[in-house]
């Protein structure tokens, strides 16, 4: 029995040096997924508590087909995206119609330099708008469709495909203007 | 610029992806101090509603110790029950046994007495006993019918710190329980030797109830907060039941919804039927604002609407029938003078 298979059973026991085991491993990595879907950090905080609330109370219904880090990491996801839902009335929320117009040529590539940190694109995603930075994350970094995006998020396929194209734009302009 | 696709996504989203999906962010320390206590209140709620028994009989976790830990809550929850059971048995039996206390005849207590009385008595003069234990009264000897003799006796008790009546009570134990709880009223009253000449003057009293007001007097001074706690049984004998039964004839009011004050003899006034039957009321009527035109204790059937245009207006008719229970009628009424 592995390490990690050793700390399943006994979160699913209830056993909470294991539980905070768990919490150890992965809670830089899931609070980063959360720093990407919230605004600040006592939001990203409260997500996370969220979704590890979840996954301690719910792990004996981890199956093991997959890795544990990746249905860890599908919790905290949708998380994330519930809370998105809920509290989607408090964020300023900007409709399409209101939306500056930019002009983004079809296959345009848009350089981005390696030397830009992390820490700084983070902090050029938190200034764009709730909506965009939601879609960017779900169709670049988690890999859904377009569709399934518009799923989740109860938009049109075209608002979520016209609101990556335009996060793209303003997260290059961003870091071209700050370099 | 088909190149620059790769899976999907440009070379911007896949820096992008690379960037972000590594991306790491310590969260603060307190963050698991907050979790632990979350996840320890809902442990406490999942024991308290068993709500993680079904997982519990998984084999691969710690079986022995939860099913240890619900025998625990099933022992405590059976005991709860039995105490709640043995509790509602107890009142239940409290309830019934005074009911049958108090559907018992004063007389028939009242011949209990005298035997009672004297064994008390002979005890007393033999030895005077321990501490005055029995000056607690149960509230089914102070609800009984000889309520007002009982309580003297327990001031005396009191007061002048007389004998007990333990030994009374084992003196007797064969008596089944009435009677039982009869001999331990009246050993109140038997225990001190002054009290012997009142014993006999409330023996008398009871065989004559009519006689009664001899002694009622300063009874009812020495008792008065005992008095007023409880409400007192109509003694049979002593008071005449003088309520006598109420004629209650219900007449039925009826309250026009139009009338026409125009003079031509017909309808002329608001009149509404039956309501001599009931001296005790007042009308009021007012328009549609809410203004009143008209207010009246004691209406006479006599309003014939003058300086008060035609239209709707609304009346409120209070009344007390001969039971004075009150009643009241709301309503619309319409004024018509054209023909």
């Amino acid at each position: 029995m592995s390490f990690e298979e050793k700390i399943i059973e006994g979160c699913i026991a209830g056993n909470r040096k294991a539980q905070k085991a768990l919490f150890d491993t992965y809670k830089s990595s899931m609070m980063g997924i959360c720093m990407r879907y919230c605004r600040t950090k006592d939001e990203a905080e409260d997500v996370l508590m969220m979704a590890f609330m979840t996954i301690l109370s719910e792990i004996h219904t981890f199956r093991k087909e997959s890795s544990i880090s990746s249905w860890i990491r599908r919790i905290v996801v949708n998380t994330a995206i519930n809370n998105y839902r809920k509290n989607l009335k408090h964020y300023f929320h900007s409709d399409i119609d209101d939306i500056m117009e930019i002009d983004i040529k079809d296959g345009e590539d848009l350089q981005i330099s390696d030397n830009h940190s992390a820490d700084a694109i983070l902090k050029v995603m938190n200034e764009l708008p709730h909506g965009y930075r939601i879609v960017l994350n779900l169709y670049v970094v988690e890999g859904y469709k377009h569709k399934e995006i518009a799923e989740i998020l109860d938009i049109n396929v075209g608002t979520s495909k016209s609101q990556l194209s335009k996060a793209r734009k303003i997260i290059q302009e961003k870091l071209s203007s700050k370099k | 610029m088909s190149g620059n696709i790769h899976n999907g996504l440009t070379n911007f989203d896949s820096h992008l992806k690379n960037v972000l999906d590594n991306y790491q962010h310590a969260p603060n320390a307190h963050i698991w101090g907050k979790l632990k206590y979350k996840l320890f209140k809902k442990d406490v709620l999942d024991f308290v509603s068993f709500r993680k028994l079904k997982r519990s009989f998984n084999p691969q976790t710690q079986v022995a110790s939860m099913q240890a830990k619900v025998w625990i809550s099933y022992a405590a929850a059976a005991c709860l029950t039995i105490g709640i059971a043995f509790g509602a048995v107890y009142v239940i039996k409290n309830e019934l046994f005074n009911k049958v206390e108090n559907s018992v005849a004063p007389a028939k207590i009242s011949q209990t007495i005298p035997p009672i009385a004297k064994q008390s008595n002979d005890l007393n003069t033999q030895a005077p006993i321990v501490e005055n234990k029995t000056a607690v009264v149960k509230n089914h000897d102070v609800k009984t019918p000889n309520k007002i003799q009982v309580a003297p006796a327990k001031q005396d008790n009191s007061t002048n710190k007389a004998n007990t009546t333990v030994a009374d009570n084992n003196s007797n134990p064969a008596k089944d329980s009435k009677a039982h709880v009869a001999s331990t009223k009246h050993d109140n009253e038997g225990t001190k030797p002054k009290n012997n000449v009142l014993n006999l003057l409330n023996y008398i009293q009871k065989l004559n109830p009519q006689n009664s007001t001899l002694h009622q007097e300063p009874i009812v001074d020495q008792n008065t907060e005992t008095e007023s706690e409880f409400t007192p049984i109509i003694e049979p004998n002593t008071q005449e039941n003088t309520v006598n039964p109420v004629e209650t004839i219900v007449y039925n009011l009826e309250i026009p919804n139009v009338f026409t004050p125009n003079g031509d003899g017909f309808n002329d006034m608001f009149v509404i039927k039956n309501l001599d039957k009931y001296p005790e009321n007042s009308l009021l009527i007012a328009d549609r604002n809410g203004k009143i035109v008209y207010e009246r204790n004691s209406y006479m059937n006599d309003w014939d609407a003058q300086s008060v245009p035609d239209g709707t207006y609304y009346y409120i008719l209070s009344y007390k029938d001969k039971t004075n229970s009150k009643g009241l009628i709301k309503g619309p009424i319409t004024i018509v003078r054209s023909k």
